[in-house]
Formats: structure tokens, sequence, C-alpha cells
């Protein structure tokens, strides 16, 4: 039904013609349903996005629309235009990751071109009652690229190294490193502190909310606070 | 207590404190000195576990006649002269504090003869401040080193020695570790007139091997195999014990970076590693493993015993470890073909068609060695790339992350203009320009209309746009304006009884559009006009405060273009008819 886009300026126009639509509407359109909250539904509004924008790529590892190279990332914001929360960029590899350097990383090829697509989602805003706002596409500056780049180094330094316990949200500048489980039995392999195999939470990668704050502010000039 | 300079020996015993923990400790810095030296032959003479006597007997270069006394003082070297010596060194020692600091706390003798000295001298240090005493002597080219009585003068240090058999343990340990870093020097450790070890200076592979089993013991030797690899300049060899051979207690770990003998947290990190869940939780690695690199990339001032060293590139090194010992150990065992272990090198087979996608690597594999094969790869993609890049990134880095958009500029445009040439604006509406010979006033709606509507303005999109409802006279309105809307640089979504502004122009962004806009709709609905920009201008001038000059920032070009003027000459004559009364 939702065809994949063919250039970068289809995407963009398609996404124009989201902007200021509530999910209830986009999904009248898709002929979905909203489901009545997203407790069990944690993903449905990337979904939802990704579905009507011709994603196609699923969780697979690749973009999101691979034959653009561009990854789609909703961000959810308050009415200030805050973003509500840090945004999950990928699995961070714990093991068999010997000698990757930053350009060949996962986290550096997610975020070489990102269309990001705010959402209106303040808690109290019911579901269907979110509106999508205006998405643009996004590339990271030589600045960007360089700060994420030493966050990067500096948290997988900590992997590598054993250092994985040592990690807390506050480490890295833009780019910080958080479990990403479903519960907490859900295990994988690391190395520990003196080089021997353990068993930890599956961590992820994500982006401060203060650094995407700052992407929103570049580009709709925001006012500062 | 005033404040006083230290005595030069209260100085070195503290110093001591530091370098001189317990026999073994003055041995490890006699016997580096020896090396440094050039010696390749050492014998130490050891009696009652170092407490009663050390000596340290070497055929190095010796120390000339005239250099005796500064050797025996604080922070006297041959090993460095300047601090870029400090970033490369080479020598085992540079710190100058060595001979000092056991002076202080011991009887030191110190004989020695160069290859260009007819007969040999001797020193020794004595007194509270280490005054030094030169007398000829009887000796071979090279040096000897008497430390009698260690901590004699200190007796806190001298209760924290343990039984002579504990020290001497320590120190035999101490020799077999040096022992392996220098083959190509004979060694020869005596205790109370016992030899305990002899080693004569291994030339051939077989020889080298032959001491490591001498050393390491027999399950050891039969049980490790030599392993070797290397990228650009950086170089890893040794042996490595097979897993089935690791045992729960620790066998011989020694590691050594350019000769230097390590108890490196790195190092021991990346071995362990390597190993991954060969081993079980209770065994131990064994290794011997010699790792050389670039001087420069080390830096081995980080503790005064040197146990510790920093790696510039820490986790390259880590990671070229564990690749290069991985590959080693994945060739050295011959697995129990267990079902598991079939799947893990089926896996690893697999993975080796498609190198280049460390994605596949990510999935929580419990393979022992599987990535490791790509690993290595991409460790030594990743060393040349360093090898060959650092210098450039060392200056990037330099340059602090800015990660402050380029907005400060752009938030706050009307500061330079103002500053060229700052428009004369009257009641919000009327500006002021010289024209000719006359001041023209110029009425700024009209004129901004006209320009508005003769050229369309860009729209910019709202982060998040405004869903405002609709009656049906304002649906009505709005459908059969749209072109004009757009025209003006509103882009407006007409759905249900709802209109939802996506973007509007540049000069009504920092609006509080939430405000105005349905305002303005109702109001083209009342006053029935058709002018989009009119009407904007004077509901947003008169009503909501918008300053006409920021209006006018966002099209300067509109007044150099005349034809858009709605204007009239000022009338200066009332004016000048004041100011003719005012003159006396």
């Amino acid at each position: 039904m939702f065809t994949s886009p063919a250039s970068t300026e289809e995407l963009l126009a398609r996404c124009q013609a989201l902007a200021g639509l509530t999910l209830g509407q986009i999904a009248a359109q898709a002929q979905l349903q909203v489901p009545a909250n997203l407790k069990k539904d944690k993903g449905w509004v990337g979904q939802l996005l990704e579905q009507v924008l011709g994603a196609s790529a699923g969780s697979k590892a690749e973009p999101d629309f691979p034959q653009l190279g561009v990854e789609l990332k909703t961000l959810p914001i308050d009415r200030n235009g805050k973003p509500l929360e840090s945004t999950y960029v990928c699995v961070a590899p714990l093991t068999g990751v010997a000698g990757q350097q930053w350009h060949e990383s996962w986290v550096c090829r997610k975020l070489q071109k990102v269309l990001w697509l705010p959402v209106l989602a303040e808690r109290q805003i019911p579901l269907p009652d979110r509106m999508a706002g205006s998405a643009f596409l996004w590339q990271p500056d030589p600045q960007q690229q360089q700060a994420l780049q030493q966050d990067w180094e500096e948290l997988m330094e900590l992997i590598s190294l054993g250092g994985i316990h040592n990690i807390r949200g506050a480490t890295g500048k833009v780019l910080q490193l958080r479990p990403k489980a479903a519960n907490s039995k859900a295990l994988t392999d690391a190395i520990g502190a003196d080089g021997e195999p353990i068993r930890t939470l599956p961590r992820g990668f994500y982006l401060k909310a203060s650094f995407t704050a700052s992407l929103l502010q570049q580009q709709f000039t925001l006012p500062r606070s | 207590m005033p404040i006083r300079i230290l005595p030069p020996q209260l100085a070195n015993q503290i110093a001591a404190g530091e370098v001189v923990e317990r026999p073994a400790s003055v041995v490890k810095e006699l016997v580096e000195n020896s090396l440094d030296a050039g010696a390749d032959q050492i014998e130490i003479d050891i009696e009652k576990g170092g407490s009663k006597l050390i000596r340290v007997r070497d055929n190095g270069s010796g120390i000339a006649e005239q250099e005796l006394v500064l050797a025996l003082s604080r922070h006297a070297t041959s090993k460095i002269t300047d601090l870029n010596d400090l970033e490369a060194i080479t020598s085992l020692g540079f710190r100058g504090e060595a001979l000092a600091s056991i002076s202080s706390v011991s009887r030191l003798t110190l004989t020695s003869k160069t290859a260009e000295q007819s007969a040999a001298w001797q020193a020794r240090a004595a007194g509270r401040d280490m005054q030094v005493e030169v007398q000829p002597a009887a000796h071979p080219v090279g040096t000897s080193i008497e430390v009698l009585d260690l901590f004699f003068n200190t007796p806190a240090r001298r209760k924290f020695l343990r039984t002579d058999k504990t020290e001497f343990s320590h120190i035999d340990e101490l020799i077999k570790r040096l022992a392996l870093s220098r083959y190509d020097v004979s060694w020869q450790l005596s205790h109370n007139g016992q030899v305990v070890r002899r080693l004569k200076a291994a030339k051939t592979e077989e020889q080298r091997q032959k001491r490591v089993a001498a050393l390491c013991g027999r399950v050891f030797a039969e049980n490790a195999a030599f392993i070797q690899n290397q990228y650009g300049d950086v170089r890893v060899w040794g042996w490595i014990v097979q897993p089935q051979a690791c045992s729960s207690q620790s066998q011989c770990q020694y590691s050594y970076v350019n000769g230097r003998m390590m108890r490196d947290k790195l190092l021991n990190h990346a071995i362990r590693q390597a190993y991954g869940d060969l081993l079980t939780a209770d065994q131990q690695p064994a290794f011997v493993i010699y790792l050389e690199l670039d001087p420069r990339q080390v830096d081995v001032n980080v503790h005064p015993a040197k146990h510790e060293v920093r790696f510039h590139q820490a986790r390259l090194i880590h990671d070229f470890v564990v690749s290069a010992l991985g590959d080693a150990l994945s060739q050295l065992t011959t697995p129990p073909l267990t079902e598991d272990r079939v799947n893990r090198v089926q896996e690893a087979a697999a993975y080796n068609y498609q190198p280049e996608q460390p994605v596949s690597n990510q999935a929580g594999r419990s393979s022992g060695y599987a990535p490791r094969q790509p690993g290595a790869a991409a460790v030594k993609r990743e060393l040349s790339y360093w090898q060959h890049s650092h210098k450039s990134a060392d200056a990037q880095t330099e340059t602090p992350a800015q990660l402050q958009p380029a907005s400060a500029a752009a938030l706050n445009p009307s500061v330079h203009t103002q500053l060229t040439d700052a428009p004369l604006i009257v009641r919000n509406r009327y500006l002021l320009k010289q024209h000719a010979d006359d001041v023209l006033l110029i009425d700024l709606v009209p004129t901004l209309s006209a320009y508005f509507t003769a050229n369309s303005s860009a729209a910019v999109p709202l982060l998040l746009p405004l869903r405002i409802s609709l009656n049906a006279a304002q649906l009505g309105k709005l459908t059969q304006l749209a072109d004009s809307f757009s025209r003006t640089g509103f882009d407006m979504l007409l759905t249900d009884n709802t209109v939802i502004v996506r973007a509007v122009p540049d000069w009504l962004r920092q609006t509080v559009l939430g405000r105005w806009l349905p305002l303005w709709f109702e109001q083209l609905v009342q006053q029935n006009s058709d002018n989009v920009p009119e009407t904007l201008l004077l509901m947003l001038l008169n009503a909501e405060g918008v300053a006409a000059g920021t209006v006018l920032e966002s099209v300067p070009q509109v007044l150099s273009l005349s034809e858009y003027w709605v204007s009239a000459p000022l009338q200066l004559d009332t004016t000048l008819s004041l100011l003719t009364r005012q003159q006396p």
C-alpha cells in the first residue's frame, strides 16, 4: 500500500504532508487502529510513521530507507520544542569489536543521514491527538561528528577494556550508553574487568536530549532557554 | 614548626620509600642499571634474603672516576638529558633516584672501572649530607655494587621484612622475570654462597626455548606455543599456554613492554580476553608475552617502580593483543568436537565470507573465538589508519567540539542591520527616507503589502504546525484566498473544520502565532478583505506589537525598489517656521 519513496525529495514531500496531522488522522488514512496506550505497543508511533512514509527495513540492520541511505527517527517533543527523552541509536556491541573504528561503527553509519520527525507527544495528550511536526533531514556537521566520535571512542574504550560497569548515563557529552533490555533477566556477553567473559544487560547507544534539542534549535532557530 | 629544607639524606630516605620496598626492589634497580650499562654478564649474590648483603656485579661500561660522586647523588643520571628523551624512553631507568635512595637506607659501596681507565675506583656515601669518599680499588671493567645492611637506619622499614626465605623468593622471582627479558645476557644468582640459578646467554631459538623451560617449568614448556604477530611498528610475540593446560594456580604470567617487565592491567586484560570462555572461572592463563612498539607511543613515567605504563592508543594496542593472541589460540586448540563447538566453528567460517559487516558481530555471540578472525583484520586496518593519520587527528582534537548551532546570529539579525543603516520609523508604520533633496515619508503598510503581493515569500516550516478550528465563513474565506496565502509565505492545509498552519514567512516566525492567527482569520471574514498581506500588517503593526523594523529587515530590498513605495515628501515648512521663531 505504501511504496518506498524514490528520492529524498519525495520522502520530504511525504513528511510535509504529514506535518500538523494528528496520529489519529494519520492512522485513519492508513486504515490502522490506534492502540489505547503505548504500554503494550511501545514502538507503535515509530512503526506507524515508518509505514506511511514507506520505510522498508523494519528492524533489519540497514537504514530505514536503504536506497536513500536515510534513517528515520521519531523525536517526541513538548509544546516548546524540547525533546522529551533521549533518542535510541543502536545496540552497543559488547564483544567482537576488536579494532573497530568510528567510521565503521554502527553509530556513525546510522547517523550519517537522519530524517528527524518530531512528534508533539506530551504525556497528557491522548495518543490519537498527538501531532506530527515538521520533519527535516540532518547530517552531522564536522563539529557534531567530532563530538560524537569522541564520546564513542571513550565509551568503546571502556567497553573493550572491561570498564562497562563504570559507564554511567553521564559519561559522554552527546552520546550515552544505557541498558536496553526488556527486563533485568535478559543478559548478554561482555568483557569483564580482568578480561574474563561476563554476562551483563545489553546496552544501547542513545543521543542525549540536549543534543537533539540543539539540532531542533539549529533547524528551527528556536529561542534558547 | 618552621619550614626548612630537608637534609639530603632525609630527602633520599623519603624517596627510597617509593622505590625501595624490600630487598628485591634493590636488586631490580641495580640489575636494571647493569642492563642499561650494556652488560651481558650479571652476577647477583644475596646473603640472608638480601638484608645482610646484596651484590650485583656486571661487565657493563662502568662509571668513570670523576662521575662516581655524581652517580650517588639524587637526580643524577646518564640515561636522559632533556624532556624530549623522556618522551621516548629506551633505557630501563631514567629517574636518577635509585642509587641515592638505596645508599640512604644502607651501606652502599660502588666499585667501577671503564675500559679507558687503568685502575678501578670505589665510592661510598656516608653521613647526613651524603658526602662521597672515593678511593682506588681492584676491579675488572664493569661495575660492582654492594649493598650491606639494608634498612639499618630505618627500623620501621626493617620491621616489614619477612623471613630470609621469603625475601629471597621475591628476588628469585624477579631474576626469573628479568632473565626472560634479556636472553642475550648470562645470569648467575647465589644465595648464602650457593648458586641457585645459572643461565647461559641464549643466542639461538632453541636456547631461548630452553631458558623459558628452565624458568617457567616443564608443564609450561610442554603446553606453550610460540606466537608472533606484527603490524606496522607494533609487534607481539612470546609463548602462551593452551587453555586445557591452564591450571587454577597462577603459573607464569609475564608480560613485557619494550623489554620492560610489567604488571600492566591493560595487557593482562587483553590476554585474559583472548582466552575468552576457553578458560573456566578458576583457570588462570599462563604466558610470557613481549610487546614491542615505538617508545614514543608509551609513557613509562607513570609509576616510580614502572610496573605500569600508559599507551597513547590504549584501545588499539589492547585490541591488537586480543586479536593476535586470539588467532593464535584458535589455531592452537583442537577443540573437543561437541555439538556446540561445531556450531561455533561453522558460524565462524560463515562469518569470514562477509568480514566487512561488523553488524553480524553484535548478535550476542557466546563463541570463544569466532569474531576474532575479522577482528585481527579490523585491528590492523585501524592501526594503519591511526599510524598514518594520528598527526592530523591530534591537531583536530585540539579544537574543542562546538555544538552550539550557528543560530546566534540568525536569532538576532537586527544587530548588524541596525548598526549599518538603522531605518528611521515613526508610529511603527512610517519610514523616513532621504530621497534626492527631500525627506520622504513612506507608509510601510501599503508598500510592504504591494511588495509581498508582487513577490512570493519563502515559507519556513514550523517545528510544530498549528491547528486552528474554523467556522464555515472562515473556511470559505481561507479557501478563496488560498493562492494569496501561499504567495505570502504560508503553507496551510484545510482538513475537516481545521486549518493546519505548517509554514509561515520568515518575518512571522518569532511572533506568537497561536494568538493572532485566529484573530486574523476572523478579521479577514469581517472586513471581507482580499488583501492578505495588508490585513496582516495592519493588525500586527497596530495590535500585536510587531516592530515594523523587523518586518523590513526580512525584505530590506524594498528600500531600494521605489516602484513599491507609497510615499509623500515631508512638509518641512511648519517645522522650519517653528525653528525660526526660536532663534533670538
